[in-house]
């Protein structure tokens, strides 16, 4: 009996840690899934500029690119004056489509989609906003929470090379194509 | 069966010990395991924060001085950096693993994107300190899309590091210069000298581990005693009490004063020795064929026995005359001598009746051995006189079928004899004169001639029988011879 009871104490032991571990590793992974972060429908936003973007660049290189923004994304604000700031409204999505080659044919579709998700409150927003790369095959949304999107982003904020060039260096929130600027400047890509 | 003698040989103090230990080791050893990971962890983080911390201002500073075309001046600020030593060691890398500023590569590159000599090529290029960056799978993982900060141990002259490679962008601004066909430029490569801490870590662990270890064999050594003290011992004397008793000794007793269940334990085998005791003490008042028919059953049968009866001369007479303390000790040494005598010659003590002892002899030499204890009984009372106050005792022998079985009530009853023989035999004890021994003719049939020395035939009369009856007597020496009267030669 004695021997007994000291193999089941032993084993209650074992039990309890073990229970202890599977408990702290289940509350480690149990996050919320997120939904759905880009809708479907955003083919049918408007573009936010015209410039043909088949011209490479560091981050998505040499492949053929369209941007757009969702409706809320067009009430963004722009100071008067010097500074020109630039600010979009929470809950503005800018998607971008990336093809497969830098020249795709009319059947050609889009591989990867590349979004901006305003939402300076989330815990996972760089900058004020959420950075999404979605597998178009797969429908696979992975946000990114590094520094990575953001680090390169930050450079629309002073002058850079593309569209306007954003040449006063004003703030424009992260974003290289602002509507409305880029028709003045020669962009390093055509039309 | 070696199994077996090894699992008993451990003992139960031994074997709860065992559990014991197994139980602490397993529990503190978890409880080490924990402390020695979260410690592993704290310091992993604490040295990855800084490295990454540090490589994030290196990244800063490198972005700064490149910008307004100070690449020379980012190339010796690095190297002074690299050269701080304490602990801390710096590279950095182009995104295919060859070492920056190691040769006129880039130089050539930047000219040609921005279309003149923007930097005068080296003359003597920097050898290559090493065989381009090592652990080329992570540089892979560090420079892939997206690129992360990977962290690694590296070990090299007798030194543990942590090691981070940190990706550089190829960001917009750079672009003009280093052109837009590559998203990652390489890696920062940033280690920390982290031998120090290791060994700080190791000894800190080695030192509670060996604590928790004393601690459970000092616990395990505290545990064992109180079993020893509590369980094992009183359990031992348990069993040597048993030992004891088994081989006879019932006058032990386990000496175990306590309220618990050994203490119960103990006095439970305490009450069981003290009845062990006293039954056995009963079976001295009870004949051998009683206890033994109680193994063999109890039916009775027909069988031939030898029927040795003793009294004790003139003993009514002796009793009023002596103090009763002295009377039974007289009576009491004459029967203890000759139950010994009767149970040294094979025969079996019926019963003591007063100052008479009765007692069975069966087999085939039954007669023999009854007539040899009977002479025995003779000699042994009057070499005694002095013990036995000069008492003697009459003996009768007689021969022939009796009815064995129990005699008595269901609460109360003797395995004894019933007959002719044993009538015969009482009758002529009673007839014997002191130190006389009577036979009936069916012994003396049984005895082969000369064995003992015989006298008779007489003819006597006995009690309750009409016709005259044949007898013997056993005299001491040689048989003198002639027809006598038995008894009072009557
Ligand atoms: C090395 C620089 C670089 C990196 C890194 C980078 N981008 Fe961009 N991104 C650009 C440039 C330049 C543009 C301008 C449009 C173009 O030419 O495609 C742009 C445009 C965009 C746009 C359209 C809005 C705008 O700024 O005009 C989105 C959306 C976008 N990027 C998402 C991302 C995401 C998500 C990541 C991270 C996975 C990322 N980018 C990483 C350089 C970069």
């Amino acid at each position: 009996m004695k021997r007994d009871g000291s193999a089941s104490n032993c084993g209650m032991l074992l039990a309890c840690a073990a229970a202890l571990f599977i408990a702290s590793y289940a509350a480690s992974c149990a996050a919320p899934p997120r939904p759905t972060l880009v809708p479907d429908g955003y083919r049918s936003w408007s573009l936010t500029t015209n410039v043909r973007l088949d011209y490479p660049i560091p981050g998505h290189e040499d492949r053929y690119r369209v941007i757009q923004m969702n409706e809320k994304g067009f009430t963004f604000t722009r100071a008067e004056g010097p500074s020109g700031r630039v600010d979009f409204p929470e809950g503005t999505i800018i998607a971008k489509d990336i093809f497969p080659t830098s020249n795709p044919g009319p059947t050609d579709l889009p591989v990867m989609l590349t979004a901006m998700i305003k939402a300076p409150s989330d815990p996972d927003a760089r900058g004020g906003w959420l950075w999404v790369i979605k597998d178009l095959s797969s429908g696979m949304e992975t946000l990114q929470k590094g520094d990575f999107c953001v680090r390169c982003h930050a450079n629309a904020n002073e002058a850079h090379p593309y569209g306007s060039k954003n040449p006063g260096g004003a703030f424009s929130d992260y974003v290289f194509f602002v509507p409305g600027r880029q028709s003045a400047a020669s962009s390093t890509g055509a039309y | 069966m070696d199994g077996t003698r090894t699992r008993r040989s451990l003992g139960l103090a031994g074997r709860i010990n065992l559990v014991v230990v197994m139980t602490l080791v397993l529990g503190l050893g978890l409880v080490a395991w924990l402390f020695a990971a979260s410690l592993t962890s704290a310091r992993e983080s604490i040295v990855d924060r800084n490295l990454q911390h540090e490589s994030d201002i290196l990244y800063l500073s490198i972005e700064n001085f490149m910008m307004p075309g100070e690449a020379p001046i980012a190339a010796r600020f690095f190297s002074e950096v690299a050269g701080l030593g304490s602990g801390y060691r710096l590279g950095l890398y182009r995104r295919n693993g060859e070492e920056a500023f190691s040769d006129n590569a880039t130089i050539n590159t930047v000219n040609a994107n921005v279309g003149r000599i923007r930097f005068q090529p080296r003359s003597a290029t920097v050898a290559p300190s090493s065989m381009g960056i090592p652990e080329r799978p992570l540089l892979e993982r560090a420079t892939s899309i997206p690129p992360e900060s990977v962290f690694f141990m590296w070990k090299e002259g007798g030194k543990t590091y942590k090691r981070v490679y940190r990706p550089l962008l190829n960001l917009p601004k750079c672009t003009a210069c280093h052109g837009s066909d590559h998203t990652i430029r390489g890696v920062i490569d940033l280690r920390a000298d982290i031998s120090d801490t290791l060994r700080a870590e190791t000894v800190t662990v080695a030192a509670s581990a060996s604590g928790f270890a004393l601690m459970s064999i000092a616990l395990a050594a505290i545990i064992g005693r109180l079993l020893r003290a509590v369980v094992v011992d009183p359990v031992l004397a348990i069993g040597r009490l048993c030992l004891d008793v088994t081989g006879g000794d019932f006058s032990g007793r386990v000496d175990v004063e306590r309220n618990d269940e050994i203490g119960g334990l103990a006095s439970t085998v305490n009450g069981m020795v003290e009845g062990l005791r006293e039954r056995y003490e009963l079976t001295k008042y009870v004949s051998v064929g009683t206890i033994s028919s109680l193994a063999s059953g109890q039916d009775a049968r027909r069988v031939e026995r030898t029927l040795l009866f003793t009294d004790v001369r003139g003993f009514t007479s002796y009793t009023e005359k002596h103090g009763a303390e002295a009377i039974l000790a007289v009576l009491n040494r004459l029967l203890d001598n000759q139950a010994q005598i009767i149970v040294g010659c094979g025969g079996d003590i019926d019963k003591f009746v007063g100052d008479e002892v009765v007692a069975v002899f069966s087999g085939d030499d039954a007669p023999v051995r009854a007539c040899d204890a009977a002479s025995k009984i003779r000699a042994a009372v009057s070499a005694g006189a002095d013990l036995y106050d000069s008492l003697a005792v009459g003996i009768g022998i007689s021969t022939g079928q009796v009815v064995q079985g129990m005699v008595g009530s269901s609460r109360r009853a003797d395995f004894t004899v019933l007959g002719d023989a044993v009538n015969i035999a009482s009758r002529l004890c009673a007839l014997a004169k002191p130190g006389q021994i009577l036979l009936c003719d069916c012994t003396r049939d049984r005895l082969p001639s000369g064995a003992f020395p015989i006298d008779g035939p007489y003819k006597a009369r006995l009690k309750g029988k009409a016709e005259r009856q044949t007898v013997y007597i056993m005299t001491e020496s040689p048989a003198a011879g002639g027809k006598k009267e038995a008894g009072d030669e009557a």
